[in-house]
C-alpha cells in the first residue's frame, strides 16, 4: 500500500508550529517597539510657524525660561508667550526679518501667532506645571535639552508610566530651586549623588507625590 | 522552511523601513489609536475655540466691564474679605507707582524689604531684566551686542543720587517696570505687583552696590568673602 501522506509531512507540524512562534514572537515584539508613546510621541517635531530657536535664545543668549513662560510657576498651564513679550527686543533686534514681520502684525491687531503644541497631555489628566516646577522637578526631566533644541521635539515619552516612575522615586529628579530652570545642571556637575540629594529634598520639602489614580485623574 | 525565512526578513526589514526607529524627528500629527476622551470638546488655556467667531479660545474682558482680583477670597465679603488685586490695578501708590501726581519714594505699606523679598528681587531681575540691563545691573547685557542702544545703567546718579536731575524715585522704577519707558516696553503682563517692587528693591540694591565703601569693615570682608568664592569655582 503507497503511503497516503508523503514523506516531508513528517516534519509540517515541527516546521508550522516554527513558523507561528516566530510571526507570534515578530508580531510581540513590533507591538512592544512600536505601540508606547516612546515610539508614536517621542521625536514629534512640528514646523512651527516662526521657526524660533530655543538653542539661540536659551543656550546662546542665556534667557531664563520664565522670561517668556511667565507664569509657569503660578499656572497649571505654562503659558505661551504673548507677541507682545517677543516684540520686547524684536522691535529693536532683527527687525527686516519677515518672521518679525508675522510678530509685528499679530502685535499691531491682536491676531495670535498659532504655534503647533508638541506635548499634549490628554484632557483627563490634570496636570499642573506649577506644583512640579516649584516642587524642585526641572523642567529638563520632562522636555529635554530644550537649550539645545533649534527646534523643539518632543524628547520623553509622558506616558503614565513615565510619570509614574517619578512620583513613586521623586529623589531621581529633584534638585535645589534654584537650578529647576537650569538644563544643563546636574547633581554630577556640582559633586553630588542625585539620588542622596533628592531624598534630602524629598524630606525637607515634604515631597510626597500621589500614585492615586485621583491624583491626576478627577 | 527556507523561503519562510527569507519572507520573515523581508517582512522586518519593510516593517522598520516604513516604521522607523523609536524617537526619530517626525512633522506629521502623532498617530492615536485609541483617542477616547483625550481631545475634549473644552476651552483650553490659549486654545483656538471654533465657538467664537474670532476662533481665539481666550477672550479679552468685555468692554466697559471692570475686572475684579484673580484670588479668590478663603471668607465671605460679612466676615470681611476684600478682593486683592492681583494683576489688575488700582490706583493707589502700590499698584501705579504715584502718590497723588507724584512718584512716590520708600516702599509701599504692603511690602516688608527683607533679605529674602531682596532675594525675590534678584531671581526675577535675572529673569526678567538681566538680558538687557546686565546681571550687575550697568546695561550690558546680552542684547547690547545686537544692537538695542540706549539701555539705562543702573550706576548712574540718577538711580543713586536723590540731587541728580533725572533721579527716578521708587514709584517711577516701579512704573518703567510696569508700563515701559523709551524703548523698553512695558513688563506688567508678566510681573505681579509684589515682584515688580522685588526688582525695584534689586535695582536699588545694584546701584548701591559699587558705591559701598570699601574702608569699611563689613564691606572689605564681604568682598573678600565673594573673591575666595569666585576663586574656589
Amino acid at each position: 500500500m503507497a503511503n497516503t501522506f508523503p514523506r516531508w509531512s513528517n516534519t509540517l507540524p515541527l516546521k508550522l508550529l516554527v513558523c507561528f512562534l516566530f510571526v507570534g514572537a515578530g508580531v510581540a515584539g513590533a507591538v512592544n517597539y512600536y505601540f508606547t508613546q516612546k515610539y508614536t510621541r517621542v521625536g514629534y517635531m512640528p514646523s512651527q510657524p516662526i521657526p524660533f530657536s530655543h538653542k539661540i535664545h536659551v543656550g546662546q543668549l542665556g534667557m531664563d525660561c520664565r522670561y517668556c513662560h511667565s507664569f509657569v510657576e503660578q499656572s497649571g498651564h505654562a503659558n505661551v508667550p504673548a507677541s507682545s513679550t517677543c516684540w520686547n527686543c524684536h522691535q529693536h533686534v532683527k527687525t527686516n526679518s519677515p518672521y518679525i514681520a508675522q510678530i509685528r502684525e499679530s502685535v499691531e491687531t491682536g491676531k495670535p501667532l498659532e504655534w503647533v503644541k508638541v506635548h499634549n497631555t490628554p484632557d483627563y489628566a490634570y496636570f499642573n506645571h506649577s506644583v512640579h516646577v516649584t516642587s524642585g522637578v526641572s523642567c529638563v526631566s520632562c522636555h529635554g535639552k530644550i537649550n539645545e533644541m533649534p527646534v523643539v521635539f518632543h524628547d520623553q515619552s509622558q506616558s503614565m508610566g513615565w510619570c509614574l516612575e517619578c512620583h513613586r522615586a521623586p529623589e531621581n529628579h529633584l534638585r535645589p530651586m534654584d537650578k529647576v530652570t537650569q538644563l544643563d545642571w546636574t547633581a554630577k556637575s556640582e559633586g553630588k549623588d542625585q539620588q542622596e540629594m533628592g531624598q534630602k529634598l524629598k524630606d525637607a520639602w515634604h515631597i510626597e507625590p500621589p500614585v492615586n489614580c485621583a491624583g491626576c485623574h478627577r | 522552511m527556507r523561503y519562510f525565512f527569507f519572507a520573515y526578513l523581508m517582512a522586518i526589514v519593510l516593517v522598520i523601513g516604513f516604521a522607523g526607529f523609536r524617537g526619530d524627528r517626525f512633522t506629521h500629527t502623532p498617530i492615536e489609536v485609541f483617542n477616547d476622551m483625550d481631545q475634549q470638546a473644552k476651552v483650553k488655556a490659549q486654545s483656538s475655540n471654533a465657538f467664537f467667531a474670532d476662533g481665539i479660545g481666550s477672550r479679552k474682558p468685555v468692554a466697559g466691564t471692570v475686572p475684579i482680583g484673580l484670588s479668590i477670597a478663603t471668607k465671605t465679603a460679612a466676615e470681611g474679605a476684600y478682593q486683592t488685586y492681583g494683576f489688575t490695578h488700582g490706583s493707589d501708590f502700590y499698584n501705579s507707582g504715584h502718590m497723588g501726581d507724584f512718584w512716590g519714594e520708600g516702599f509701599p505699606d504692603q511690602i516688608k524689604v527683607d533679605a529674602a523679598f531682596l532675594r525675590l528681587g534678584q531671581e526675577r531681575y535675572n529673569i526678567n531684566c538681566a538680558i538687557c540691563h546686565g546681571k550687575a545691573g550697568d546695561g550690558k547685557g546680552v542684547t547690547a551686542q545686537y544692537g538695542i542702544a540706549n539701555i539705562a545703567n543702573f550706576h548712574t546718579p540718577g538711580f543713586i543720587d536723590p540731587k541728580a536731575p533725572d533721579y527716578r524715585p521708587n514709584g517711577s522704577i516701579y512704573n518703567t517696570i510696569n508700563m515701559g519707558k523709551g524703548l523698553m516696553s512695558g513688563y506688567g503682563a508678566s510681573i505681579p505687583v509684589k515682584e515688580r517692587w522685588a526688582i525695584v528693591a534689586w535695582v536699588r540694591t545694584l546701584g548701591l552696590s559699587r558705591t559701598a565703601p570699601l574702608a569699611e569693615p563689613a564691606v572689605k570682608d564681604a568682598m573678600a568673602a565673594a573673591q575666595t568664592a569666585a576663586s574656589a569655582k
